[in-house]
């Protein structure tokens, strides 16, 4: 068993080589440490002798040879299942030829390129029609695609795998996916041979080859898309954000018997600062079928009323719900879809979402509970221009975060109210109110700090 | 010119992860460990994770309204759900509502059913019901006065929504441990008028401990349900073989945590409550007979677009990792395990059923019953670091929903978006 020195970041292991250090994984833009193949070519064709092809991070081989097709003979490289494989090229629509290709002899995989943009998964020499799709938008001209083959095992057990297929047109930003299930896939990891952009034989990718990438893990489509194709800006949001860190399982040995006792502590108490929330949702998440239109009357007289402490708004009892909470959160954050009616509305609208602790002015409103709490509310609004054309929405109210005001039985209401010209007429389609944590308060510990 | 929308794998700073949490060889404390059991033991209570919701959203008319009077011994379905309840978990019902309205029996009757089918692990289910009658005054009009909802407005709640044998010994971990469903039905009889009604998830409420902080959030003094709780190790000849103050069992509790607790999403069902009548059995429904996708809700959109309406997406649950010692978006986007299920029928051939998240980023059900059931479907759904986070257009996460059908007209009354993940056991 390893000792704890081996299974410091950078170098932990997983699976079969869990012995093996690779402390050069993940040294190099591409690689991950699930990476264990990784052949960059800069845009040669697949046909020719490529002078930096591959660019192995995975620490199991050093001396890849690279030659037309670029099969090898080893268990180096072989793809395994669940995993993923992913490969950038410019492929035009006459382009064909073999992108993977992993055969033992007894069991083997493909994935085959055809004229007009088709790629096919083989399996065992069977062409899997399910998992077929087409690369969207390809012309004459050669076009930066990114294909992706990606594995996780069935969720629902009624077959061993389940494939997503997805591939991108960088040049036109379109997308497809296949997804089906199907049987095991595990070429034998000795006696394999790895054809990367080839098969060994006499299909090879015609197009330009950019980068391939064989890892050992399922890759969730957002996941292939942050690496290859449009990376998302990290975000700086108002409250919280949560990014968990790994916490290994007892498979990983890392809590047994002659490894240090501390370690695993520590990195669980990492792992729930960032676990904490991961019950919570949204509030309210309403996505109206049927919107009706709304005038400076606004609701039924019976069902509006005027906001306590702002009373030009006119709250709507037809937007009124009452949420729990997450125990663990301590803001919200809302947003509103509106559209204006084409044609006809003109003047403004002040829109407002409020949260509050008690219905106003109703002091016996519990049946079966303690006597409510003064009435406290928090509030966002925002005032749009209508126009006389269609013009429609997300309110997002500056992106404001507001205080959560408790009801002292675990959770609070929610309304929407608003302030209409004479002439305005809108509707509303959605309404969100999402749970956030202030970043002012300490987590879920609420002062209780977890001891370093 | 062709554009390509991205060109670098990576950027080149990538970060790692703390070492610093990893700096071992001192002393053991009982105190921090035991600020990491405590912290652990209160995750999954946290939650109060909503399963469904009905009630007047946005409508402009009540069903029960002047000359509308439904009969007060019919059921009429207002909508249904389907989920995996958090472990631990049960249900309960808080409900505003008003005075009711003329039913075209004597007595009138305003009244609400709640049938819940509990599913455990081993698909046996076990059917409750559960009612309440929300009746308030004299049948008839709603008061008419300026803001008389809000003055005449009624909260009550139904507790203890969970099947009747939970506190018979030995079955409460058929119940809590392994992944047990909810079917949830809302039946309305007679002339209810409910603003809003939530149905909600709550701890069981089961605290052995002296030292528990809060019994509300403390799920974990029930036999079995220690792999998403964590227990104290007093002795060192424990069944797992763990002597060492529970490390091992620490890890487990983590891992199982991580792959059985995440949000509900979405809950929506049909109806609303201005477009029924009082002889309607069934929530309203949405059809499509197009070959091609069409908007659930707004027929006219036919793709995806942020900056249309939608559902949200907001949550903090992440698949960063996925048994990998690194981080997969380094805390730029985040994606989860769904499972979507869609209650509803086709006449003929297939209808399919999108949940979409992104350009990239939907799962499909593929429905082919000809008569109203469940379907459900898995996948990943792109949700963003934080419910703040938007697109690179500065659009919100949002969900959007899809259908079509092969043949045949594609019904749909309800569907739901979980967090899903096969649980692998300790």
């Amino acid at each position: 068993m390893a000792l704890w020195g081996e299974h410091e970041w950078g170098t932990f292991k997983w699976g079969d080589d869990a012995d093996t250090p690779t402390d050069q994984q993940g040294a190099e833009p591409g690689a991950k440490q699930d990476t264990y193949y990784l052949g960059k070519s800069d845009g040669q064709a697949a046909a020719s002798n490529f002078t930096d092809f591959a660019t192995d991070r995975s620490g199991y081989g050093t001396s890849f040879v690279t030659t037309s097709g670029h099969p090898e003979a080893t268990a180096d490289w072989l793809p395994v299942f669940p995993g993923a494989v992913e490969f950038r090229a410019g492929i035009t629509s006459t382009d064909t030829g073999t992108l993977l290709s992993a055969d033992d002899g007894a069991n083997s995989i493909k994935l085959v390129l055809a004229t007009g943009g088709v790629i096919t998964p083989t399996i065992n020499g069977v062409a899997d029609t399910n998992g077929q799709v087409t690369i969207p938008g390809l012309t004459g001209s050669e076009q930066r695609c990114v294909v992706a083959w990606i594995t996780e095992r069935d969720r629902d057990g009624n077959d061993d795998m389940r494939s997503y297929l997805c591939v991108w047109n960088t040049a036109t930003g379109q997308f497809d996916m296949a997804v089906w299930d199907h049987s095991d896939i595990s070429p034998a990891l000795s006696g394999a041979t790895l054809g990367i952009w080839g098969d060994g034989g006499a299909s090879i990718f015609s197009g330009t080859a950019y980068v391939a990438r064989v890892s050992r893990r399922f890759h969730s489509p957002t996941e292939v898309k942050e690496d290859w194709v449009e990376v998302s800006y990290p975000l700086n949001p108002t409250g919280e954000k949560r990014v968990e860190p790994l916490v290994p399982d007892r498979d990983s040995g890392f809590g047994d018997v002659g490894e240090f006792v501390g370690p695993p502590e520590s990195i669980v108490a990492s792992g729930i600062h960032q676990a904490d929330l991961r019950l919570a949702g949204p509030m309210v998440n309403e996505n109206y079928n049927d919107a009706p239109t709304w005038d400076s009357n606004y609701a039924p007289d019976q069902w509006d009323r005027a906001m306590p402490l702002n009373t030009t708004v006119f709250l709507m009892g037809n937007y009124l719900v009452w949420t729990p909470r997450h125990r663990g959160i301590n803001a919200w954050k809302a947003r509103v879809f509106v559209s204006a009616v084409d044609g006809v509305s003109t003047g403004t609208l002040e829109v407002v979402c409020v949260c509050f602790n008690k219905i106003p002015n109703n002091g016996v409103l519990v049946l079966n509970g303690p006597t409510p709490p003064s009435y406290d509310h928090r509030y966002v609004t925002q005032t749009l221009s209508l126009t006389t054309t269609l013009s429609e929405q997300w309110v997002d109210f500056s992106d404001a975060i507001r205080r959560l005001v408790d009801d002292g039985q675990g959770g609070c209401y929610f309304a929407l109210g608003f302030l209409a010209s004479t002439n305005a007429l809108w509707n509303v389609h959605s309404w969100h109110v999402d749970s956030i944590l202030d970043k002012t308060t300490n987590g879920i510990m609420g002062g209780e700090a977890l001891q370093p | 010119m062709a554009v390509y929308y991205e060109e670098k794998i990576f950027p080149a700073d990538v970060p790692k992860p703390p070492i610093g949490p990893l700096t071992g060889l001192a002393p053991m404390r009982r105190a921090r460990y035991m600020s990491v059991i405590r912290a652990q033991d209160k995750i999954p209570g946290l939650g109060r994770r909503t399963h469904f919701r009905r009630g007047l959203r946005g409508a402009d008319e009540w069903l029960a309204h002047s000359g509308d009077t439904p009969a007060a011994a019919t059921e009429r379905t207002v909508g249904r759900s389907r989920c995996i309840v958090t472990p631990g978990h049960f249900l309960q019902c808080v409900h505003h509502f008003i005075q009711h309205g003329t039913t075209s029996d004597s007595p009138a009757q305003a009244r609400f059913e709640l049938e819940v089918r509990w599913v455990d692990a081993a698909a046996s289910a076990a059917s409750e019901s559960y009612g309440a009658s929300v009746e308030k005054g004299v049948a008839g009009d709603e008061p008419t006065g300026n803001g008389d909802l809000w003055t005449a407005l009624e909260r009550d709640h139904l507790v203890q929504i969970r099947p009747d044998d939970v506190d018979v010994p030995g079955t409460l971990n058929r119940w809590t441990v392994a992944p047990c469903e909810a079917w949830l039905e809302w039946e309305d009889l007679g002339a209810p008028r409910i603003v809003d009604a939530v149905v909600y998830e709550v701890p069981y409420r089961a605290a052995f401990e002296a030292d528990d902080d809060g019994s509300e959030l403390v799920i974990h003094g029930a036999s079995g349900l220690n792999i998403l709780t964590p227990l104290t190790r007093l002795s060192e000849t424990t069944p797992d073989g763990d002597p060492r103050g529970g490390s091992l069992h620490m890890l487990d509790v983590h891992h199982a945590q991580t792959q059985r607790l995440g949000p509900i999403l979405v809950y929506w069902t049909n109806y609303t409550e201005h477009n029924t009548t009082g002889g309607d059995t069934e929530d309203d429904d949405t059809s499509t007979t197009s070959s091609t996708f069409v908007g659930l809700i707004r027929g006219s959109q036919t793709a995806y677009d942020a900056t249309l309406p939608g559902w949200s997406v907001g949550c903090y649950a992440h698949d960063f990792l996925h048994n990998s010692d690194r981080l997969i978006m380094e805390g730029r986007n985040g994606a989860i395990p769904v499972r979507v299920r869609v209650y509803g029928n086709v006449t003929s051939g297939m209808g399919t059923f999108r949940f979409q998240t992104a350009a990239h980023s939907y799962v499909d059900v593929e429905v082919t019953a000809t008569s109203d059931q469940w379907t459900d479907a898995y996948g990943w759904l792109e949700v963003g670091v934080s419910p703040e986070d938007q697109d690179e257009d500065g659009n919100p996460k949002v969900g959007q929903a899809f259908f079509k059908t092969s043949a045949g007209t594609f019904t749909l009354r309800d569907f739901q978006v979980e967090y899903d993940r096969t649980w692998d056991g300790p």
